[in-house]
């Protein structure tokens, strides 16, 4: 019961959020399934009547269904960048199989006796078409379409994976900042707009299978005024939607942790209270700095928090600057060279990764160093996430300098190490200097003896040319410099992960804290 | 007289491949009003046969003239509005009522409302629909009635010649005697001409007037049913009558 009111508090606290998302989820959804069913029905009735296309195009449709979603989303993205068209090729492309499949299955398998039979009353092909064919596949069409429509809908869930907003973004945002009332009701509300639309089709269904028999005059209205509501309702979806785009607008991006969401709240708020730009926030996008550095390049993001350490040796792949005003310099230069993009300025904090294990456990075995753990770390199980496997500053290096040979290596997702370690899956995880669930979980953060990690301190990059387009967001950016130190970041964090405000309200009372709004 | 014949076909051959033909240099005059039936054995290519009258089928060889024209220099799709065409089990479209599947021939041919409802009013009395039953769809009617409606659909343009293939093969016996009887009551009745093929011999000898027997592409005999049963043409044809 109590967890039934919290998910409704939630709800209704944050309703304009969540009314935003499901705004993004219809929008994407209804019109990737108006593509699909004009395609998928087209290439359906061409595949009938072109036996020689035919084992090639259900080949090919085939194929693209059997490729995992989350890759798709990533192929695309050299192609199509990031966000709505990304996602919109990605779903159709998805969506095309039951349509097309369930098209020229229905059409085909029409009794042929009755196609021979209208021929030899004197039809002519168009109306054999539309008057046996058609209506006598329809069903079959029918049936294809709504498992589209449901799987679209709640394939468009994974979208925010990309940057595409929707709802997914609710459930990611929850996984990242440990809400359980926001990963539910992103998916109740998904799986409530599919079961809606699914019924909605149902209704529909009906209303045309009993078109031949009279309907009584009160169904007749019931049903057409149905259909009117309907149809008002995705015409006022679709038209509402222009007058959005006319605005002057900015996307800032984050990625998908507590720390980058209230940084870019932050960034978002300040620019959005003090000047009349608008801003739209692209946070929590799953690929990290891989995909939002592309996007900063094409234009589809503006203005994201980064980090040094990150941009240096991961993006730009260069060997490591202990000193980290030496290390901002070069980046600055590099980056404004090389990318078009400014280091405008550091927050004033460094996240840096760090080994940390429970207290205890330390306590016991006298561990204080990274030293000390590769004399025991044959008796322990490390934990990370997928990125710390690949990159040149995580696990290989580390192995190189400390001698560090664990007993089992798991990779896990970012956001669940914690929990492993709670539930004792793994022993030693990495972790960020500024994560709240160090202190949380009375984790003990080794020293790194050798000083192998570099300086990873969150800075703001921006691109150049948005920067000449409005000269008044230097200036504003500017004055978040050297604002939050490493302890107050870790407050910041530790009010989204485990009090459970929202990255908005940590946000904002922080700007209104340091008089910035 | 050429015209005295609404159906004349002059040594027709049809093959689908070289040396195998279905249609064998085929000959045959079907008169205005006359009841035809074709029987023979099946693959003898009596439905290649009757499907050639109306183009349902090409064919290689000779000459077929419908109603005195050669079909040949008719759009197949007028010709075959103006021939009244039914097979198996009637073959009524399922998603359509009796009226329905009655109006499509006449809509298909652009008629108009008012000719459509007069046209559905004198059918429906002729093979005595009610109202219920016209507006039923032909999965809730009875094997019999489905066959009532697949004819009052062929006769629907008022056509001079009707084709039938296979037309009651579906049904038990009791129901099957009983369309036989109604069949050619109301040829009497409206002095249409009709062809039709059957694997029945009863079927084919109780109807037509005259029946044509084929094997192998062929017409073996074809007379009235009366001439073939005393005189049959050979060995082959007692054999076949006499099953």
């Amino acid at each position: 019961m109590k967890f039934f009111t919290e998910i409704v508090t939630t709800f209704f606290e944050r309703r304009s959020y969540f009314y935003d998302l499901l705004f993004q989820h219809i929008i994407l959804s209804l019109t990737a399934i108006t593509i699909i069913a004009v395609i998928g029905i087209g290439t359906g009735i061409l595949i009938l009547y072109k036996p020689k296309l035919r084992q090639m195009v259900l080949g090919a449709v085939n194929f693209l269904y059997t490729i995992p979603a989350i890759a798709m989303f990533g192929l695309f993205i050299p192609l199509a960048g990031i966000g709505f068209s990304n996602a919109l090729i990605v779903l159709v492309i998805y969506g095309l199989l039951p349509v097309i499949r369930n098209t020229y299955t229905g059409l085909h398998n029409v009794d042929p006796l009755l196609l021979d039979a209208a021929k030899g009353m004197g039809a002519t092909p168009s109306q054999i078409f539309f008057r046996i064919r058609w209506p006598l596949g329809f069903p079959s069409i029918l049936s294809g379409l709504r498992t589209m429509i449901v799987m679209t809908i709640a394939l468009a869930g994974l979208a925010s994976f990309i940057g595409a907003g929707g709802l997914g973004q609710a459930i990611y945002r929850g996984i990242n900042t440990n809400n359980t009332s926001m990963i539910l009701l992103g998916s109740l509300l998904v799986a409530l707009l599919a079961l809606m639309t699914d019924l909605m089709i149902g209704f529909l269904e009906r209303s045309i299978k009993s078109r031949a028999q009279p309907l009584s005059k009160k169904k007749k209205i019931l049903r057409y005024s149905g259909l009117a509501v309907f149809l008002i309702v995705v015409a006022v979806i679709f038209l509402s939607k222009p007058e959005k785009l006319v605005q002057r607008e900015i996307v800032v991006a984050s990625k998908p942790t507590a720390e980058q969401y209230i940084l870019g709240e932050i960034i978002a708020r300040h620019i959005e209270e003090n000047t009349n730009i608008s801003v739209k926030r692209k946070f929590g996008m799953a690929g990290g700095a891989s995909v939002i550095h592309p996007a900063m390049l094409t234009g589809g993001i503006d203005i994201y928090p980064e980090y040094t350490g990150t941009a240096w040796l991961y993006i730009l792949k260069e060997e490591q600057i202990d000193d980290p005003d030496s290390l901002f310099n070069a980046l600055k230069t590099r980056y404004e060279e090389q990318f078009g993009l400014e280091w405008i300025c550091r927050f004033g904090f460094n996240n840096t990764y760090t080994l940390a294990m429970s207290e205890s456990d330390a306590n016991e075995l006298n561990i204080l160093t990274y030293t000390d753990l590769s004399r025991k770390s044959d008796e322990f199980v490390f934990g990370a996430e997928f990125d710390f496997f690949e990159r040149e500053d995580g696990l290989k290096g580390l192995q190189e300098v400390y001698a560090l040979q664990f007993k089992d290596i798991v990779e896990l997702d970012i956001n669940l190490k914690f929990q492993a370690m709670e539930n004792r899956t793994v022993d030693v995880i990495n972790a960020f200097s500024t994560d709240s669930r160090i202190r949380h979980m009375n984790l003990r953060v080794l020293k790194d003896n050798k000083a192998f990690f570099p300086a990873y301190e969150a800075g703001i990059v921006a691109r150049q040319r948005t920067l000449d387009t409005f000269p008044e967001l230097k200036p504003l950016l500017l004055q978040l410099q050297d604002l939050i130190d490493n302890k107050t970041m870790i407050e910041l964090n530790y009010d989204v992960e485990i009090n459970n405000l929202s990255p908005e309200e940590v946000a904002g009372s922080f700007l209104k804290k340091k008089k910035l709004i | 007289m050429m015209n005295d014949n609404m159906i004349n076909i002059q040594n027709v051959s049809k093959s689908y491949r070289a040396n195998d033909l279905v249609i064998d240099h085929v000959s045959l005059k079907i008169e205005k009003g006359e009841f035809v039936t074709i029987i023979g054995p099946s693959g003898c290519g009596k439905t290649t046969l009757l499907r050639i009258m109306n183009r349902m089928t090409g064919f290689n060889a000779g000459k077929v003239l419908v109603m005195g024209r050669d079909v040949l220099s008719w759009d197949p799709i007028q010709l075959r509005r103006s021939i009244g065409y039914m097979i198996q089990q009637g073959s009524l479209f399922p998603h359509l009522t009796i009226k329905q599947n009655i109006e499509f021939v006449l809509r298909i041919s652009g008629k108009s409302e008012e000719v459509c409802k007069e046209r559905i009013r004198q059918l429906s009395a002729m093979m005595g629909f009610d109202n219920r039953q016209l507006h039923a769809y032909p999965s809730s009617l009875s094997g019999g009635q489905q066959q009532r409606a697949g004819i009052a659909r062929a006769l629907a343009m008022e056509p001079e010649i009707v084709l039938m293939d296979e037309p009651f093969s579906a049904l038990d016996n009791i129901t099957r005697r009983k369309l036989q009887k109604e069949i050619r009551s109301m040829h009497q009745e409206l002095g249409v001409t009709f062809v039709m093929v059957t694997h029945d011999l009863q079927e084919a000898f109780a109807l037509g007037e005259r029946a044509a027997i084929m094997n192998k592409g062929k017409i073996v005999q074809y007379d009235t049913p009366g001439r073939i049963q005393d005189h049959p043409e050979n060995d082959w044809v007692r054999t076949f009558i006499s099953i």
